[in-house]
């Protein structure tokens, strides 16, 4: 008999009611037989549709009425009836289950996000990302995201066996126009025309191989040709960048919607529109992002160990002239997202692994509070249900029936839960998406997910009901039911332990949560050595105000409310050109951010100088010659002022000389993670942002006097200014929010946990009931049996606090090692005594409120029974 | 009253069941209804039909005649009872005497 047919009579046999089965059979078999051809598939399948034919009420079995079912119909409905028999309880483990299982859910969906980056592309196995290393003329080392075009050609031609394809990209910012429709965008790409079979960013209309084939093409993404098309299709439409530059619409992509890429961009353009420019040809400047697709991923060893030998032949020669030495180096797409190296210049989009890690074990330890509060309240409720286990017991359940019974009623208040933290997560979505200024979708359909969720509740269903359910499965049936007494047996050291955990966690999360806003407070409140009230910064890109800047200048610096006007190539804070230079004949070069301003810059930013002299604007000389360091250079160099002052030394890439006529103090113009490095201004005509000092006066009347003026210049372009506070408050946004979630998540983790001492406090109330009478008729007051009672929990917190401190020490240390300027944490040590303490105060209130009903009880009705 | 009104189906169920006389079982039965009315049923729908005409008493049926193509398993050959056969019969009266009341015409098809 072929195995298919007898697949079908076992499930006929299994499903079927006896008394059809054998001539069910004959005819099934007797079907099969009159087929022609009863291998063909066709004739199966017509063969199975018979044999489904028969899965209906008339045949079918009934199995509702088999002793299983009825005994986990039985199960259900009295698990509803102790849900609501006990509904202080079942409600404390609802929101227990639910605010963990809510914030496991949401955290679950955001890692998963964080970590699909890039993943959609159909080749990313093969795609790799090259950067450079740098060593420089004072031997530190770090990478720089960006190459020159030539490493395109020459990696294809070096390496035809391994390189398949390669795709530079260059970012723009531009004025984009469309009829009366005219936006800055600044995530405009230039790119190699293979960019769409490169990687695969989907095309709703155009076709990816030509797409980009003429030099004026560009491809928009949906939310682009919304915003400049509305209705209209855009397909053959000319947009117009920097009021210029003509390009015709060939392609939409479409919006990637789940999916998610490092390569954040609105538009795509051809680097063909550059022609045949020498810009394809110059090793130098860098100014694209470069990509390869090898022909195997396994090539990228090769590849990696081949480099060396590639940079030497083609930049061998340069290398000597500057002494420095670059290295190149290749990462597979999927990493780029994560990867953790300091690029000194870059402008891609990047995550923080390490926030993701410690948001993912922040869920976890939520679901573990969770779940041991569910455990203590659990056995604390045993004792009242000793006697409808012993009844259980003697009417003949074993074992495993009592445990399956009580799995079922955890089964139950999990699905509710589950339920009810879906929901909430719906709700809450919107919130959280505003608040962390994040992008979290729920992909509730994704197999992974539900594989997720299904796993979680596996997981906590074992984690919280698993014990409990022991523990009252092991009841023997005449000591509780004779004694009505319960042994407290070695699971209250468990169960202690447990607590202790809890406590541990959320004192941790709460200490955390203190720091991580002390650190932000006191980054925000540390003076950074300039002012930064009322200064404005406008970031004239755009063109045109450049050759009118001096007039522009002039106009502004007449009106009475602007105190100072400066014209620089970064503003504190922003961007700092890196140089090697030698400040001291003989010594080493020293890396140096340097600013390339004029002679308003110190005044304007008000900093001091406190050896030599500032740039003078009557000595016509300075314009050529001035430099000025600060004091960190000295420091690095270990020599007093007066050895640097005076010296004359080279600019690299400038092919100028200037001489140091002074030392400013330090003040911090990068944020306050890195120590201040060396700095040097330089007098040079270089404005890549307009900074303006403003006078006490009306802000408002000078802010629209200023953009007035700026407009009249500036042929069309917005002005694109910021206030130097706004932009500073900015820099620790990231921490600014891990604080909030952190305060978010240690409250939770409170609560949590004083649910599970709660529980913890009820049992032994409940079981000391009779020694607390007797001591209350021998005279002890109320208060001194809410000692008794609540002394060993308020110890056990106290030794959470304990021991959860070295853990706190050793996090905090390791996390504020990323900032150079920093707290305390031994001068800041009493906080952590505060946040201890508040733990402390919130579960000494939980106990109090479960021992008090013990204390105030009148002991002859607990006695009378005896 | 059960047993009294009986659908289209299961009339030809039952008149399949008269044409086939001995060798009225279920395959035969499906075979008929798919010759002779082009109805294609599956064995399930239509065994269950005839366990439900059975139940209304329209049927009776006996085990027996287990052949090799059936590995030797027993088949169920239905007849139809006295009420089956009365019900059948009383059909086809109404049925002949609405047909008299029809008037010619009213048969004419129409055509656009």
């Amino acid at each position: 008999m072929p195995a298919k047919r007898y697949f079908s009579f076992w499930l006929i046999q299994w499903l079927c009611k006896e008394e059809w089965i054998e001539e069910i059979e004959g005819n099934l078999l007797e079907y099969k037989a009159s087929q022609a051809d009863a291998t063909h598939w066709l004739a199966q399948l017509k063969y199975w549709w018979q044999v489904l034919s028969y899965f209906r009420p008339t045949f079918l079995k009934l199995f509702q009425q088999t002793n299983f079912i009825a005994m986990f119909n039985f199960h259900l409905k009295f698990a509803f009836r102790n849900l609501r028999k006990h509904r202080t309880t079942a409600f404390i483990n609802l929101l227990g289950f639910t605010v963990g299982l809510s914030s496991v859910i949401v955290l679950y969906f955001y890692t998963q996000q964080e970590q699909s980056y890039d993943r959609f592309h159909k080749d990313k196995e093969r795609i790799y990302r090259a950067y450079r290393t740098n060593q420089d003329e004072t031997g530190g080392s770090y990478d720089i995201g960006l190459l020159s075009p030539p490493f395109s050609e020459a990696l294809k031609t070096d390496f035809p066996q391994s390189v398949e394809a390669t795709m530079r990209i260059r970012r723009e910012e531009g004025l984009v126009t469309f009829g009366a429709k005219s936006f800055m965008e600044n995530r405009i790409l230039l790119a190699d025309p293979n960019f769409f079979t490169f990687f695969s960013y989907p095309l709703k209309a155009g076709n990816a191989e030509t797409v980009l084939e003429g030099a004026n093409n560009i491809v928009i993404s949906e939310r682009m040709a919304q915003k400049y098309f509305g209705t209209q299709n855009p397909i053959g439409k000319v947009l117009t960048i920097d009021q210029e530059y003509d390009f015709t619409v060939t392609g939409i992509m479409r919006d990637l919607g789940q999916q998610r890429t490092h390569i954040a961009f609105d538009m795509v353009a051809s680097l063909a529109f550059y022609g045949e420019s020498e810009y394809f040809e110059n090793w130098f400047p860098n100014s694209i992002t470069l990509y390869l697709k090898l022909k195997q991923a396994k090539e990228a060893v090769y590849l990696t160990a081949q480099f060396p030998a590639f940079m030497e032949k083609h930049l061998g020669s340069y290398f000597r002239e500057h002494n420095q030495r670059n290295g190149l180096k290749i990462i597979p797409l999927e990493e780029v997202y994560f990867h953790n190296a300091q690029y000194e210049v870059d402008n891609i989009k990047q995550g923080n692994q390490r926030n993701v890690i410690i948001l993912g074990l922040v869920a976890l330890a939520i679901l573990f509070i969770a779940s041991f509060s569910y455990v203590n309240l659990s056995i604390a409720k045993a004792l009242e249900r000793g006697k409808e286990v012993g009844v259980r017991k003697t009417l003949g359940a074993n074992r495993g029936q009592v445990v399956f019974q009580f799995l079922v009623e955890t089964k139950v208040i999990l699905l509710i839960a589950m339920a009810l933290a879906i929901t909430c997560c719906l709700l809450i979505r919107p919130l959280l998406n505003n608040t962390f200024n994040l992008d979290i979708t729920f992909n509730w359909m994704s197999s992974e997910a539900l594989i997720f969720l299904v796993i979680l509740f596996f997981v906590l269903l074992l984690a919280a009901g698993l014990y409990p359910a022991l523990v009252l499965g092991a009841f023997k049936p005449l000591t509780v039911l004779r004694k009505n007494y319960l042994s407290q047996g070695r699971s209250l050291f468990l169960r202690k332990g447990l607590i202790t955990v809890q406590f541990c966690l959320a004192i941790f999360l709460v200490s955390v949560t203190c720091f991580t806003y002390l650190q932000v407070q006191y980054m925000n409140d540390k003076d950074l050595g300039y002012t930064t009230e009322r200064t404005l910064v406008i970031d004239p890109s755009g063109g045109a105000i450049y050759d009118t800047l001096n007039t522009f200048r002039q106009i502004l610096a007449a009106h009475p409310n602007i105190k100072s006007i400066t014209g620089a190539s970064g503003e504190p804070s922003g961007f700092h050109d890196v140089y090697g230079i030698t400040f001291k004949p003989g010594t080493e070069p020293i890396r140096a951010n340097t600013v390339f301003t004029d002679v308003h810059y110190l005044k304007t930013l008000d900093i001091e100088v406190i050896k030599g002299r500032a740039f003078d604007p009557s000595r016509k000389t300075d314009r050529e010659s001035a430099m000025m360091i600060n004091e960190q250079v000295l420091k690095e160099l270990g020599v007093s002022a007066e050895e640097v002052i005076g010296n004359v030394v080279d600019v690299p890439f400038r092919e100028y000389k200037r001489k140091v006529i002074g030392v400013f103090e330090d003040y911090h113009f990068m944020d306050l993670r890195a120590a201040v490095q060396p700095q040097a201004i330089i007098m040079d005509e270089e404005v890549r942002r307009i900074i303006i000092k403003i006078g006490a006066g009306d802000v408002t009347e000078t802010l629209v006097f200023i953009e007035d003026t700026y407009n009249s210049f500036s042929a069309g372009y917005p002005m694109n200014s910021t206030f130097l506070e706004d932009s500073l408050a900015q820099q620790y946004q990231t921490e600014q929010q891990q604080a909030t979630l952190f305060s978010l998540f240690s409250g939770i983790s409170i609560v949590l946990a004083c649910l599970g001492i709660f529980g913890l406090v009820s049992f032994s109330a409940n079981r000391r009931q009779k020694e607390m009478s007797i001591r209350k008729v021998f005279g002890a007051s109320a208060s001194q049996i809410l000692l008794i009672l609540s002394k060993e929990y308020v110890q056990l917190v106290g030794l959470s606090a304990l021991l959860s401190l070295p853990i706190i020490w050793y996090y905090l240390s390791d996390w504020l090692d990323d900032y150079a300027y920093r707290i305390d944490l031994f001068s800041y040590s009493p906080v952590f005594i505060l946040a201890s303490t508040l733990t402390l105060i919130v579960a000494f209130l939980a106990i109090v409120i479960k021992a008090y009903k013990a204390a105030v009880v009148n002991p002859a009705e607990i006695m009378r029974y005896e | 009253m059960k047993g009294t009104n009986i659908g289209e189906l299961e009339e030809l169920v039952l008149l399949s069941i008269l044409l086939l006389q001995e060798e009225a079982y279920l395959l035969r039965i499906q075979e008929v209804l798919k010759a002779e009315a082009q109805r294609s049923l599956s064995l399930g729908s239509l065994h269950n039909t005839l366990s439900r005409l059975e139940k209304k008493d329209l049927l009776q049926s006996s085990l027996g005649g287990a052949t090799k193509a059936r590995g030797g398993r027993r088949k169920r050959f239905y007849e139809l009872t006295n009420t089956g056969k009365q019900t059948l019969t009383h059909l086809q009266e109404i049925r002949t005497a609405m047909w008299k009341q029809v008037p010619a015409f009213a048969l004419k098809l129409n055509f656009i």
